[in-house]
């Protein structure tokens, strides 16, 4: 009979499971409608634009970002100095570059260490509860009492000007959020069956929490962390022009912006660059992040 | 009158205290002797040890707290480094800071709902897209980096406003209006876009309520509708991201005033940062942090009255 559906070995099945996968992961299928769509598109090539700016252009250009041509000084932009040049006669266009790598760089690796910090409080106050969660919690409440970047300028006053201390700062900054984030994310784990199985096969609290809960929760930290870092990289351009960053010579997004300011009337071109840059970085991912919650959220996939 | 109480005793006043030890513990922790500070590199330990007695630093540290808090409770919050009161350091810088922040509030709010109404009543339409982009521009941008490149076109190119600066507002309000407006308006506008976003979902809900039904059956215009009718409920929401502004403002403004070189609590503040002049450091942190969480607790105070649901009390509240 043509239409008998016959039952079909585990073999077939887990062939066609394969052959499915092979065909097109998730992911890749969901990276190729993200880029069909036109403002996706748009979106990822800007940010791929500044990122090459950023980490492919200081490879290749072989202008050094501290080195001074005398008669050079507050030079408009020309096609040897994209960017011009500013009050040391330095090229502008590779220090914008090597600022603005310094700039996501220091904002990548402070958040991650901030949120290792603030998941293991996190875990910790969720995990054990009692008197060590109302501890972790509280302090954590006090961290929050301060508003915006009000308390990484206080702890860059207590650490003193420089990019040791913003990296610390911004650290610090990332704690209240991810340590609340984890407390949640372990309050919900801790009834599950799996855990009680790890905790009744012996595991320790450690082990359970790291190998066990660590994992399932891993999820939440992955949708929340990027968006961590580009706040902790805006706060990092907002201190740095409030000349509380990275000192001299090193070029920072924020030192620049704050040495632009004060050339302004001089040279319209020092302020304008890394103030684009910052803007069109944020416009670009703001737009990502809005196709992006679109394409993930059916709701609002259907709605005018 | 219970409830407020209770939160003021629960939530305010711990953390306000714990703050408090922070700030100043912070500032203990430093390296340096303030009094071989204050009496600079020739002074002599007989005199550094009278000056350690006199400014209170042989005490214990508890002592020395309870006494610093004791004093910037009746205002006292002792001497900058620079040998002025930092309460009058205060008292000075504190104007300009509240005429901005309540300016770009004021702005922002009446512009969001203004913004938040007319995309909500035209919803899907051409003003709508128009508003939603306009939002989604300047929600993106941050506020300082957008005030540099309004610097940058309205003083530098076009020389339309003051670059620097600051005239009272209340001295001379033309005067001072063209030294506040760039400011206000790089701080209002994110203001502006997120309660117009607010806004506009919260008229597109309202106006799907049977009452709004019944008001157009009677016959009443358009207008009447949309300003007698869904204006009121529709602020609700609205009103609940006040605190989350406030915050922004604070730390806006710290930015935004070193942005336009205006004197204000965020220079004071950023000085005394550079040139590690903790007494003001502290006063200006712990103002802050209060007039936060101030705020936060009013916000609070604010849901509970719109609604009652909140109440301690209520049914279904653990």
């Amino acid at each position: 009979m043509a239409n008998e559906v016959r039952p079909a070995s585990v073999d077939q099945l887990v062939w066609a499971q394969e052959y499915q996968q092979r065909r097109r992961s998730p992911g890749l299928a969901f990276l190729i409608r993200l880029v069909r769509d036109p403002r996706g598109a748009a979106a990822l090539s800007v940010l791929g634009v500044l990122l090459t700016f950023a980490f492919i252009i200081p490879l290749v250009v072989t202008t050094s970002p501290f080195e001074s041509v005398r008669g050079q000084r507050l030079l408009e932009p020309s096609p040897s100095h994209p960017f011009g040049t500013d009050e040391l006669s330095r090229d502008l266009f590779i220090r914008n570059a090597v600022g603005f790598r310094s700039t996501l760089l220091s904002g990548l690796f402070a958040v991650i260490g901030g949120w290792l910090i603030g998941i293991t409080l996190g875990y910790t106050a969720g995990y054990r509860g009692g008197i060590v969660d109302t501890l972790i919690s509280r302090a954590i409440d006090t961290l929050l009492a301060f508003p915006g970047i009000l308390l990484a300028v206080l702890l860059i006053a207590w650490f003193g000007p420089g990019l040791t201390s913003l990296s610390l700062a911004i650290a610090v900054f990332n704690i209240p959020f991810s340590t609340r984030l984890a407390r949640a994310a372990v309050l919900r784990e801790v009834v599950r069956d799996y855990v009680l199985a790890a905790q009744t096969v012996g595991c320790t609290g450690v082990r359970v929490l790291f190998r066990h809960i660590a994992i399932n929760t891993f999820g939440l930290f992955a949708v929340q962390l990027p968006i961590a870092i580009v706040n902790s990289i805006l706060i990092i351009a907002a201190l740095g022009f409030l000349g509380l960053g990275a000192q001299p010579p090193n070029p920072t997004l924020g030192g620049l912006l704050f040495d632009g300011r004060r050339f302004m009337r001089l040279a319209w071109w020092y302020l304008l660059a890394p103030a684009s840059i910052v803007a069109v970085f944020m416009l670009a991912l703001n737009f990502l992040s809005d196709v992006l919650s679109e394409m993930l959220d059916p709701v609002r996939r259907g709605r005018a | 009158m219970n409830y407020v109480l209770a939160r003021l005793i629960r939530q305010f006043i711990p953390v306000v205290f714990v703050a408090s030890i922070l700030i100043f513990v912070l500032a203990e922790l430093l390296p340096g002797d303030p009094a071989a500070i204050a009496l600079g590199e020739t002074a002599t330990p007989e005199a550094v040890t009278a000056m350690r007695h006199e400014m209170g630093l042989d005490r214990p540290i508890v002592v020395r707290y309870v006494r610093w808090l004791g004093s910037a409770l009746t205002g006292d919050f002792g001497r900058s480094t620079t040998g002025k009161s930092v309460t009058d350091l205060v008292q000075a810088s504190a104007p300009p800071t509240l005429e901005l922040a309540v300016v770009a509030f004021t702005f922002g709010n009446l512009l969001g709902v203004a913004f938040g109404v007319v995309a909500g009543v035209y919803r899907g339409k051409f003003p709508d897209t128009l508003i939603g982009i306009a939002a989604s521009l300047v929600i993106a941008v941050p506020s300082f980096v957008a005030g540099l490149l309004i610097l940058l076109v309205f003083t530098v190119w076009l020389s339309w406003f003051p670059s620097a600066g600051r005239v009272g507002l209340t001295e001379n309000p033309v005067e001072g209006l063209k030294y506040l407006a760039l400011p206000a308006f790089s701080l209002g506008a994110v203001v502006a876009a997120v309660v117009s976003r607010f806004t506009r979902q919260s008229i597109v809900d309202v106006l799907t309520n049977d009452f709004i039904r019944t008001a157009r059956a009677k016959g009443l215009s358009e207008h009447t509708v949309i300003f007698v009718h869904a204006l009121k409920p529709s602020m609700l929401p609205v009103v609940t991201i006040v605190g989350v502004q406030l915050g922004g403002l604070i730390g806006g403004s710290i930015v935004i005033e070193q942005v336009f070189t205006r004197p204000g609590m965020g220079r004071l503040l950023i000085g005394a940062v550079n040139s590690k002049d903790y007494p003001t450091i502290q006063a200006i942190t712990l103002l802050l942090v209060s007039t936060y969480i101030v705020f936060n607790l009013l916000t609070d105070l604010l849901y509970a009255w719109l609604d009652p649901r909140l109440r301690p009390g209520a049914r279904g509240r653990a």
